[in-house]
């Protein structure tokens, strides 16, 4: 208990307050000479009492009382549930280990706080979740670590048991931020168990990789590895990205003193669809674990937009009805440069009497910029009514660029669109490029002839089953003009021709790009002609959206798709949704076929399904597999083998987690230095000697505080005293 | 091949010269509406447009403009209309609406240029009076901005201009970002005509020779405008456009 007192006033208020009362004491006490020695002794002290209680009570007095008592230990257990420990150790998975430390800290802690944790925290929990629980998802501690502090303010100690396979924000940190962050939740003392075996030989192995688990096509991805290095002075320099057997990239490596390194890899992924890449560091050759030499990572690459490079040689009407349609498809992102003026215009036009560029809005043909700086950025290239010439400073220039184009469709999945119109035929042919080697029709001479006649086309029997040509009607859609005596690259397949068989639409497969070549410059016409009919004019639309996605090869003009649908809450369950159509893509009823989904690192595990369609063509499938992994789904020995790209899935939660197993006991070691903690090895555990916060110290769990001024006695007492002195003074005849 | 073939074909061959003759082009041409009593007044003046035009621009056109009526406008190869005039228009029918509502959904574009007298708005509102037949949902022609495509889309202009100065600006019906009809207050057409021997037909109201190239710079930017629509509203362009309009 305690008293409190407050000042009234200044200082020198209370020293004139205390001295003016102490000066009427003296004053009483010499009123008093004449009296008796006891009478002046007991009006005095009664006074000084009176007195010297109204003083106090100036000061406004609080009594305290405080209740202190040790504060109850409470003590936090963080059970790693993430996909790494469902990894086998010893006849047992490293969860179930998990399950039996769990036990002994429990016989000798009985009041705990349980938690599991992968990426984010679970519980306080009842009781332990199964083994057969796990969802694979990746080892955090940072966020892990932040929840369960935030939750509970009063945590005596945390044990954390783990294999230390951490693919959070903790590993990232350096010593001096991992100690901020710890001081920043005021963490007590963190014990860590380490399960799993203590890896002791020189190692150097692939610890994680970061990626986005989805990228978009000709757009930079970056893929970062983190690599360590254990009891090696000399260790390989140089890691691989490698996607199945080709090296896509190669880097340099650089460990800092805690072994750990880190590589970038960017690059273009050029093709939609799974993409398993592989970051490789070869292995030592005092090594003995090489598995963990490699790891794989599967990123899935779509399509954002339609990056549409549109370069027209003359300002046409169809030049117009191409623009509006790529204006208003939202899924075109289009880069347009059209040829306004050539130099003929510049020289003997009326431009030649100086009317300034400043009084213009052209922009010089950015011919470097578009074909070498900017050209992968593309889906496709649409060179309407264009020629060879005007264009570039000179032969070698043109050599050049058009070169680069030829191998943007050859060897990057590039597509090129050329439309044929009177300019494209009477300049110099791009015939003459090397764009004629990847041209589905290839002008003969430097100039050819320009029929402008009305034809209808006719569909040639590999046009009929071609997708590009679903909904082109011949009788409504005329064809008015056509560059005169192209010959059909060999490998080209023509799809529409005239009654004379000019070729008029032909497409071709270059490399690993594709081509298209329409002879004409009046399918702006079609979607007028179908207005007048009363049509709405989707099928001009339509036939220009088949192209180009015939063109950049997207996977909805394939004939058949095999799509995979995987579940959080069941990471080893695969659903497959299959779907076949005919040539003529009609869809292909009642058709049974084998499905096949096989492990990419284990040959033994492969699991076959027969599938039958149903009228729509579609057919679904679900399949479970033991072991997470990459697996392949595919259609093997059927018809439809060739026309279905096969899928890669990864199943069992996350990828990353499934990359590396090894236990890392850095990490433990490192939370339990910085807080006091110890790292301990699951077979010796004494926890009754563990180091926890606040074992001596007690806590103030309750405090009372009375003011003197409200006490109910106070009043009553000074009265009594009063009354007394008034008692002596009317008795002793003082007053 | 026999005699009476060989008389067939020779017989046969200048028919079908005629017929590829009458198939309508498809190279840009413009066409003036016959529509109202002096539809025709400025005719020549599309001579010394498209002569113009095949000196300075990338623009495959033909030499000579044609005409036709409204019930025709399906039939244009080129749907870039002209209807020109001081008299009211006469009012058309639903069905000539449609047709015209078509040929301009499909691309084409529809320019009206008033020549008539400064107090003199019969025509301005009996075109007003026939686009609301022909586009209902658009209501009455907007002032047309000068950020609008149309004073950059080859030439850098900074107002509208014409043979009179009744105003500095365009009228328009856009829809979405693209506009399908203009109106020219100022007598557009009357400042590009020449005679037969090139001689100008008529007095610039103000001004003389700069200001009449720069009518010719308008109608030019007309043309472009219709052909690659909002091209220079690219994303490349802006930046050095908005750069030299500062200069």
């Amino acid at each position: 208990m305690s008293l409190q007192l407050d000042t009234f006033g200044p200082l020198w208020l209370e020293w004139a307050v205390g001295l003016l009362l102490l000066s009427l004491w003296g004053f009483s006490i010499l009123s008093t000479r004449a009296q008796a020695l006891p009478t002046r002794i007991a009006v005095s002290l009664l006074r000084l009492v009176i007195l010297g209680f109204t003083y106090l009570l100036l000061h406004q007095p609080t009594l305290i009382r405080t209740i202190r008592k040790s504060p109850e230990r409470n003590i936090a257990v963080l059970i790693d549930r993430s996909g790494s420990m469902g990894a086998p150790e010893k006849g047992a998975t490293r969860f179930e280990k998990a399950e039996t430390v769990l036990q002994q800290i429990q016989d000798q802690e009985p009041k705990l706080s349980l938690y599991e944790f992968d990426q984010e925290l679970y519980g306080p929990l009842p009781k332990i979740s199964g083994a057969n629980e796990l969802t694979g998802k990746r080892t955090d501690f940072y966020q892990s670590l932040t929840q369960v502090l935030n939750k509970s303010q009063n945590i005596s100690g945390i044990v954390v048991v783990s294999d230390g396979h951490d693919l959070g924000r903790f590993t990232a940190m350096d010593l001096d931020e991992t100690r901020n962050w710890l001081k920043r939740l005021d963490a007590p003392p963190i014990h860590g168990v380490l399960i799993g075996n203590k890896s002791e030989g020189p190692e150097i192995a692939i610890h994680s990789i970061d990626a986005p688990s989805f990228s978009y096509v000709r757009a930079p991805l970056t893929i970062r590895a983190t690599v360590m290095v254990r009891n090696l002075p000399e260790y390989p320099r140089q890691i691989q990205l490698l996607e199945g057997q080709n090296i896509i990239q190669v880097k340099d490596l650089n460990v800092d003193a805690q072994g750990f390194g880190n590589v970038q890899f960017e690059f273009y992924p050029e093709t939609i669809g799974e993409h398993l890449y592989t970051v490789v560091v070869p292995p030592h050759r005092t090594e003995s674990n090489t598995a963990n030499n490699r790891q794989n990572i599967l990123i899935d690459i779509g399509r954002d937009k339609i990056s549409v490079l549109h370069i027209a040689g003359s300002i046409t009407w169809d030049l117009q009805g191409l623009r509006s349609m790529f204006e208003l498809n939202n899924l075109v992102d289009l880069t347009a440069f059209f040829i306004m003026r050539t130099r003929d215009h510049m020289q003997i036009g009326t431009d030649a009497r100086s009317i300034g560029p400043d009084e213009m809005a052209l922009v010089p043909f950015p011919t470097e910029e578009i074909f070498d700086r900017q050209l992968y950025g593309f889906d496709v290239i649409v060179f309407q009514d264009f020629d060879a010439g005007n264009y570039f400073n000179d032969s070698y220039q043109m050599r050049r660029l058009l070169s680069k184009i030829k191998s943007f469709i050859q060897e990057h999945h590039g597509a090129l669109i050329v439309i044929g119109g009177p300019q494209s035929a009477a300049g110099p042919s791009l015939g003459v490029t090397p764009l004629a080697d990847v041209m589905a029709l290839v002008p003969p001479s430097y100039r050819v002839p320009y029929a402008s006649e009305l034809e209808k086309a006719v569909v040639t029997q590999k046009g009929k089953y071609n997708p590009i040509l679903q909904g082109f009607e011949p009788d409504l859609h005329r064809f008015q003009g056509h560059m005169d005596r192209l010959t059909p690259n060999p490998k080209s397949e023509i799809l529409l021709q005239t009654a004379q068989k000019a070729a008029l639409l032909a497409t071709l497969e270059s490399g690993t790009g594709r081509t298209v070549f329409l002879n004409t410059s009046s399918s702006w016409k079609w979607y007028r002609d179908e207005l007048e009919k009363g049509l709405t004019g989707s099928a001009y639309q339509a036939f220009w959206d088949h192209l180009i996605k015939w063109s950049i090869q997207d996977p909805s003009m394939n004939q058949v798709h095999l799509t995979a649908f995987k579940s959080l809450e069941r990471p080893l369950d695969l659903d497959v949704e299959v779907l076949l159509r005919q040539k003529d893509y009609q869809p292909a009823k009642n058709v049974s076929t084998p499905l096949l989904l096989s492990s990419i690192q284990d040959p033994d595990q492969v699991y076959t399904a027969n599938v039958q369609t149903n009228q729509q063509g579609q057919a679904q499938i679900k399949f479970h597999v033991a072991q997470p992994g990459y697996y392949r789904l595919s259609l093997p020995d059927s018809p439809w083998q060739e026309l279905a790209e096969p899928q890669i899935v990864f199943l069992g939660g996350s990828q990353d987690e499934f990359g590396n197993q090894d236990p890392v006991p850095e990490t433990l070691s490192r939370l339990a230095n910085l807080t006091g903690g110890k790292l301990h090895e699951s077979q010796d555990l004494d926890v009754k000697n563990w180091a926890w916060r606040n074992q001596s110290r007690e806590e103030i769990i309750e405090s009372n505080r009375l003011k003197l001024r409200n006490w109910v006695w106070g009043l009553p007492i000074l009265l009594l005293l009063a009354a007394v002195e008034w008692y002596l003074r009317r008795t002793r005849y003082l007053a | 091949m026999k005699r009476r073939d060989l008389m067939k074909w020779l017989l046969t061959l200048p028919a079908a010269q005629l017929l590829a003759e009458t198939d309508p082009t498809l190279q840009f041409q413009f066409c003036m509406l016959a529509l109202g009593p002096d539809w025709n007044t400025r005719e020549r003046a599309l001579v010394k447009l498209c002569f113009e035009i095949q000196k300075r621009c990338n623009i495959p056109i033909e030499n000579q403009a044609r005409s036709c009526t409204i019930n025709q406008v399906l039939d244009v190869g080129s749907p870039f209309f002209i209807v020109s005039g001081a008299q009211p228009l006469p009012e058309i029918t639903t069905h000539q609406a449609d047709l015209l509502r078509t040929a301009l959904n499909a691309g084409g574009l529809l320019l009206f240029d008033c020549f008539a007298d400064a107090n003199d708005d019969r025509f301005y509102r009996s075109a007003i009076k026939m686009m609301q037949k022909v586009f209902p949902e658009l209501g009455p022609p907007q002032k047309i901005p000068n950020d609008h495509t149309i004073f950059q889309s080859y030439y850098l202009l900074k107002e509208a201009r014409g043979r009179t100065n009744r105003t500095n600006y365009l009228e328009g019906w856009t829809r979405g970002n693209r506009t399908l009809a203009f109106f020219s207050h100022n007598d557009l057409l009357g400042a590009l005509e020449t005679d037969s021997l090139g001689n100008w037909s008529n007095n610039m109201e103000i001004g003389g020779g700069f200001r009449r190239e720069l009518c010719f710079r308008l109608a030019i930017n007309l043309t472009y405008y219709t052909l690659t629509l909002n091209y220079k509203k690219d994303r490349a362009f802006p930046p050095v456009i908005e750069r030299r309009r500062r200069q």
